[in-house]
């Protein structure tokens, strides 16, 4: 309770200092007021004693007399008051004190005793200061006693009622509010004596700061808690989403990282830890796109989609990733949102697709669309080839004779001896039907003849087809027309025609030939 | 009526006489011829019992509860007689100075002086003979 810095201890102290400083004031005041009155009463007194000795001295003085003298001088310094004095005569000292110095200050003159207004010696004496100071000391300090008894009890009486009137309650008030936590409903207790007091006003002000305080609390709360299930929700979907996300700084470093893209990198066998992008560019088939496409995305601040190659690290399989780089602002720091979807299936689907649309189900050549795109693609680089037009002779009584698994069959036989024969690079495509398109690349017009010559031998060559048991030799043969790109014209529809014009002419002839195209 | 008055005129006139009569004598063989007051004080208080010359004095006085000597004490000095006897016993008590020689009257006195060379008193003026000298008269 009574600390050094406790008001009541300050209180107490600045309170004692003052009634000592003004007792010390007092005191000094009183002391010289009453040492002045002393010293003028002590004054008087060595007038009124001096009075009385005057006629005893005045005789010693006249008769000259040392014995009266001193016994008049030994009356006078048995005085308290008197310190030292001596008697003169008119020519000689008659007698002086021990103690007597000279200029002694009050003095008195001694006339003759018979001769009135003769003047026959003085009489000197000093007043004893020291015995006046010390009386006027006592009296000081008698009076600064009473002043004390008097201040005292009431300082005590100060003491106590400070400590009941404040400090008690102050405590008290203290005590409450160290035990009270805000948002609890708790509430100063106010003591009875104290409700229209400094210490009602203040416990009253605490409750108000209290209930204030516990709205704001409440507000904050119920604020948090939205802020809590909005952040739950986004967490949700930005955790639990499919796709695999990741949150990059500017430079890299990765900051957050989805359970969709955990699984997909862990899956790829790639480590976590390492910065984006070169944590994918280990197992991309192509890094230095992926890391120009990461800069670029990062320079221009622009939304950026690609698809890439990987090579899965555990499996060595091919998988293909599609990548989008978004580039958000917040507080003035650039963050790249990367998105990662698995497009493998789509791409294996495409391939299929792509297949079936080129390639001839029955013979695995490439169909009329997938040829076309080729040959497209060769004028395109202004590749020069010689294009082959093959069509069957008498195929079609295979198919009404020996049905069409027998057609089938025939179909199949040729294309096997077409791949045989032409180079490896050469392009092999089911045109129609019972027509085949066959594309030599950069060849001349003796090796495209000699290949012709050698695919007619080849097709005319009988083919034995089992059938229930009986084997049945179907034999086929072929007219071939030859347009040359770009020595004959340099669109495909027009090489195809002149192939077709070519090819008419050995139909409509001979058969089982080929021919050139005429210009 | 005439008698009474004339009486107390009588009374009161001799009175003044006997005041203005007192007078201070010596040895007429005394070589001082006058006293000054304060001499005469001086001699009379206590004070100096020598002559103005340097030869010791030897003063006489009256009894106590005398007229003359109230008279002529309180004449010199200014001092009722009750002041001067307790100045009297103030310097008995020191036991310095003595008091004069003490004599019951006048003739006494006369003649004390008369046979004494050094000797000093006082007396009535119209006393005074020729074996004494008058050295102080009292001035009224």
């Amino acid at each position: 309770m009574l600390n050094k810095h406790s008001l009541i201890t300050r209180l107490l102290f600045i309170v004692i200092s003052a009634a000592i400083l003004f007792a010390l004031i007092y005191a000094k005041l009183h002391y010289s007021n009453v040492f002045d009155k002393e010293m003028q009463r002590s004054n008087n007194t060595i007038l009124q004693i001096g009075q009385t000795v005057s006629a005893t001295a005045s005789i010693a003085a006249y008769l000259e007399d040392k014995d009266l003298a001193n016994e008049v001088l030994n009356g006078l310094v048995s005085n308290d008051v008197i310190l030292a004095a001596q008697l003169n005569g008119l020519k000689s000292v008659l007698a002086k004190s021990i103690l007597y110095k000279t200029d002694l200050p009050v003095s008195f003159s001694l006339s003759n005793p018979f001769i009135i207004g003769e003047k026959i010696g003085a009489i000197y004496i000093e007043p004893n200061t020291i015995f006046i100071e010390q009386n006027a000391q006592a009296i000081a300090l008698s009076s600064v006693q009473t002043l004390m008894v008097v201040i005292v009890p009431m300082l005590l009486i100060f003491a106590v009622l400070v400590y009941l009137l404040i400090t008690q309650p102050l405590n008290n008030l203290s005590g409450q509010l160290s035990v009270i936590n805000p948002g609890r409903g708790q509430r100063i207790a106010i003591p009875k004596t104290h409700k229209h007091s400094e210490i009602g006003t203040i416990s009253n002000n605490i409750n108000k700061l209290l209930s204030r305080t516990e709205t704001l609390f409440m507000q904050e709360r119920n604020l948090r808690q939205e802020i809590e299930l909005f952040e739950k929700r986004f967490r949700l979907m930005f955790e639990k989403s499919s796709s695999p996300t990741l949150l990059v700084k500017e430079r890299g470093d990765i900051l957050l990282i989805n359970e969709a893209a955990q699984d997909l990198l862990i899956g790829l066998g790639l480590d976590l830890e390492e910065r984006f992008p070169d944590a994918l560019g280990k197992a991309c088939k192509t890094p230095d796109i992926l890391y120009t496409f990461t800069s670029n995305s990062v320079n221009q601040k622009q939304v950026m989609q690609s698809e890439f190659e990987f090579c899965n690290q555990l499996t060595q399989e091919t998988v293909w990733l599609n990548i989008i780089i978004i580039n958000t602002e917040s507080d003035d720091q650039w963050y790249l949102q990367v998105f990662i979807s698995d497009i493998t299936m789509k791409k294996v689907m495409i391939s299929q697709l792509k297949q079936k649309a080129q390639y001839d189900r029955l013979t695995g050549l490439n169909n009329r669309y997938g040829a076309e795109l080729i040959l497209l693609e060769w004028l395109d680089q202004q590749r020069p080839f010689s294009l082959i037009l093959l069509d069957l002779d008498e195929f079609k009584p295979i198919n009404d004779i020996h049905g069409h698994n027998a057609g089938d069959a025939m179909l199949q036989h040729i294309a096997e001896q077409l791949k045989l024969n032409v180079r490896e690079d050469d392009l092999i495509c089911r045109w129609g039907g019972d027509e085949f398109l066959i594309a030599l690349a950069n060849i001349s017009n003796q090796e495209t003849k000699d290949i012709a010559t050698n695919l007619t031998n080849v097709i005319s060559t009988p083919l034995n087809y089992t059938k229930a048991d009986q084997v049945h030799t179907l034999v086929v043969s072929a007219s071939l027309g030859i347009a040359c790109h770009p020595q004959h014209t340099t669109s495909l529809k027009a090489l195809v025609e002149c192939a077709d014009v070519a090819m008419y002419t050995i139909k409509r002839t001979s058969k089982n030939n080929f021919a050139f195209y005429q210009i | 009526m005439l008698r009474a008055t004339l009486l107390v005129l009588l009374l009161f006139c001799s009175w003044t006489q006997a005041q203005q009569d007192l007078v201070v004598i010596v040895n007429k063989t005394n070589p001082t011829d006058t006293l000054s007051h304060k001499a005469v004080v001086d001699m009379f208080m206590g004070k100096y019992l020598a002559f103005p010359d340097g030869s010791m004095a030897q003063t006489y006085d009256y009894q106590k509860d005398s007229q003359i000597r109230s008279t002529f004490l309180s004449a010199i000095t200014g001092r009722s007689i009750s002041q001067i006897n307790a100045y009297w016993s103030r310097v008995r008590f020191s036991g310095k100075v003595s008091p004069p020689q003490v004599f019951p009257d006048v003739m006494t006195v006369l003649d004390k002086v008369a046979h004494t060379a050094n000797a000093i008193a006082y007396v009535p003026a119209h006393t005074v003979t020729a074996q004494v000298k008058v050295v102080y008269t009292i001035a009224q």
